[in-house]
């Protein structure tokens, strides 16, 4: 599913968010990828997903290279990708259904289609009865959960998480952790970025940890990967 | 195709609603580029249209001398009838020149009755045929001057290439005038525009992180500056439609007024559908340029 090969990414100069990172994730794995504030996490996802090109490596999503994928392959790979952030990034102008159906209506979906898949997905997360509202209407865990929703809406392979409950206290994200288990069950992969470690260690999946832009272990179930 | 046009068309009808205030100053810039443009076009065109009537029937006076023989002015009456160019010549005796001042200023009456002589002259009044150029007429005169018992000749030239000169002159003056406004157009559209990427970049950038395509991100905003140009134009047009037919109106009213018999006609269609196209053209130019530079600065796949 994601395999990267000696990647190194520089914004600038000699310093590397990313440096000799090697990895493998394969479909339907749930993975946390976990380290200190500018570990590279954050790096990590945005070169899955072809926002960053790396400085030196090679990236395989799906048996793609992405790091040397033309501009116009772009969007055909990120069809196949549901990403979630911390801070939502919901349409304050639009309800939720129209937040979900969105990105069906950019996709080019028909309005039967949009509108089945948009109230399935958002009946999956439990926000059926709140269709009609406007994200600052909703809880933090609502909106997320909206997010959710509107990433998983067009059947994505592969999920990513960037600090997904950054914003929201315990109980909401041991909610949204189920959401994503939920999701992982049904065959996505997940790739979450988080340092909350005791949502980590409840959830007991595989965890990559980053450091200074290296992989320092790599474990699932007190089990270390060879690195 | 379908599909794609669909969600551009909606896309872009939506946002034109969403911020119809901010796309009221693109529109009404557009409006009075088009608006000025026109109406230098319109004056231009009818000031056009007067001097090719008139030069279309050209004529001149030929005043004879006092003392002319009479077998001299039936010379000079056949040589004209007999040129190719002379559609019709027609002699005023100079009683009947008098009597015509007199028709025509009946406040001068007295002037001619404390007159002991007829100070007015014999002429010839000659109309030549349609698209006598200039140098048959040069020709014509030269002949004329060798003839005995001319006076002179007058011809009113002047009022003709100064009608077609100020007809040019509001044409150049209207695609100079008109042409600024274009270009000012399209840099009020490229900002508005701008704006409205800023207020949407979280929109473009959820588009763009689900896969959206090029032309599924840009459509919309293409489609936005196009309509701008549209409703633009057509604002213009109507404004300056209205204003013609308010001037005629006007006109109508005030038969004083020089040139007031002239019947005024509003651009033709092809006028009307280049002028709708050229707004539609800097619309989508407005956008297209700012798309560049927002897509290139904020949203870019690299």
């Amino acid at each position: 599913m994601i395999r990267f090969y000696h990647i190194f990414k520089s914004y600038s100069g000699d310093k590397y968010s990313l440096s000799d990172l090697s990895l493998h994730i394969a479909p339907g794995e749930f993975v946390f990828l976990t380290g200190a504030s500018g570990a590279g996490k954050t790096t990590l996802l945005k070169l899955v997903i072809r926002e960053e090109v790396p400085t030196k490596g090679q990236i395989l999503v799906y048996g793609r290279n992405v790091s040397s994928l033309p501009i116009s392959k772009i969007p055909k790979l990120r069809r196949s990708i549901g990403v979630v952030f911390q801070d939502f990034k919901l349409i304050k102008n639009k309800t939720v259904f129209e937040n979900v159906t969105f990105v069906l209506k950019t996709l080019g979906f028909d309005m039967k289609e949009r509108r089945m898949r948009a109230l399935n997905v958002l009946k999956q997360v439990g926000l059926q009865s709140k269709i009609h509202s406007y994200p600052q209407q909703l809880s933090g865990g609502e909106q997320q959960r909206v997010a959710i929703a509107r990433a998983i809406v067009n059947d994505p392979v592969l999920l990513l998480a960037d600090e997904p409950t950054g914003n929201l206290d315990p109980e909401m994200s041991a909610e949204i952790m189920k959401l994503f288990a939920k999701i992982n069950m049904r065959g996505t992969t997940v790739l979450i970025a988080t340092h909350d470690q005791v949502l980590i260690e409840s959830m007991q999946q595989r965890v990559l940890v980053l450091d200074g832009g290296r992989l320092a272990t790599d474990t699932a179930n007190g089990r270390v990967y060879s690195l | 195709m379908m599909k794609y046009l669909t969600f551009t068309l909606s896309e872009a009808l939506t946002n034109l609603w969403r911020s119809r205030v901010l796309n009221m100053l693109s529109i009404g810039t557009i409006g009075f580029s088009m608006f000025t443009l026109s109406m230098f076009l319109f004056l231009g065109q009818n000031l056009k249209k007067v001097s090719v009537s008139w030069a279309s029937h050209i004529q001149f006076q030929m005043f004879l001398r006092d003392d002319i023989e009479t077998d001299n002015r039936l010379l000079i009456h056949e040589f004209l009838e007999q040129q190719l160019t002379v559609q019709k010549v027609q002699y005023l005796s100079k009683e009947e020149a008098r009597q015509r001042f007199q028709l025509s200023f009946k406040g001068y009456e007295e002037v001619n009755e404390k007159l002991s002589f007829n100070p007015f002259p014999a002429s010839f009044s000659v109309h030549l045929i349609q698209g006598t150029g200039e140098e048959t007429l040069e020709d014509l005169f030269k002949q004329l001057q060798k003839m005995k018992g001319i006076e002179d000749i007058t011809y009113n030239r002047d009022v003709y290439e100064k009608l077609g000169f100020f007809a040019n002159l509001f044409n150049m003056a209207g695609w100079f005038f008109g042409g600024i406004m274009i270009f000012a157009s399209i840099f009020t559209i490229s900002n508005v525009l701008k704006l409205t990427f800023f207020t949407r970049r979280e929109e473009v950038d959820i588009m763009k992180l689900v896969g959206a395509s090029h032309a599924t991100i840009r459509g919309p905003f293409i489609f936005e500056g196009l309509f701008q140009g549209l409703l633009g134009s057509v604002m213009g047009l109507s404004f300056a439609y209205i204003g013609v037919l308010m001037l005629r109106n006007y006109l109508n009213q005030h038969p004083e007024i020089f040139l007031s018999h002239i019947e005024l006609v509003f651009l033709g269609p092809i006028w009307v559908f280049f002028l709708i196209v050229a707004g539609c053209t800097a619309g989508m130019l407005g956008s297209l340029f700012s798309l560049k530079e927002f897509l290139h600065e904020h949203i870019s796949y690299e």
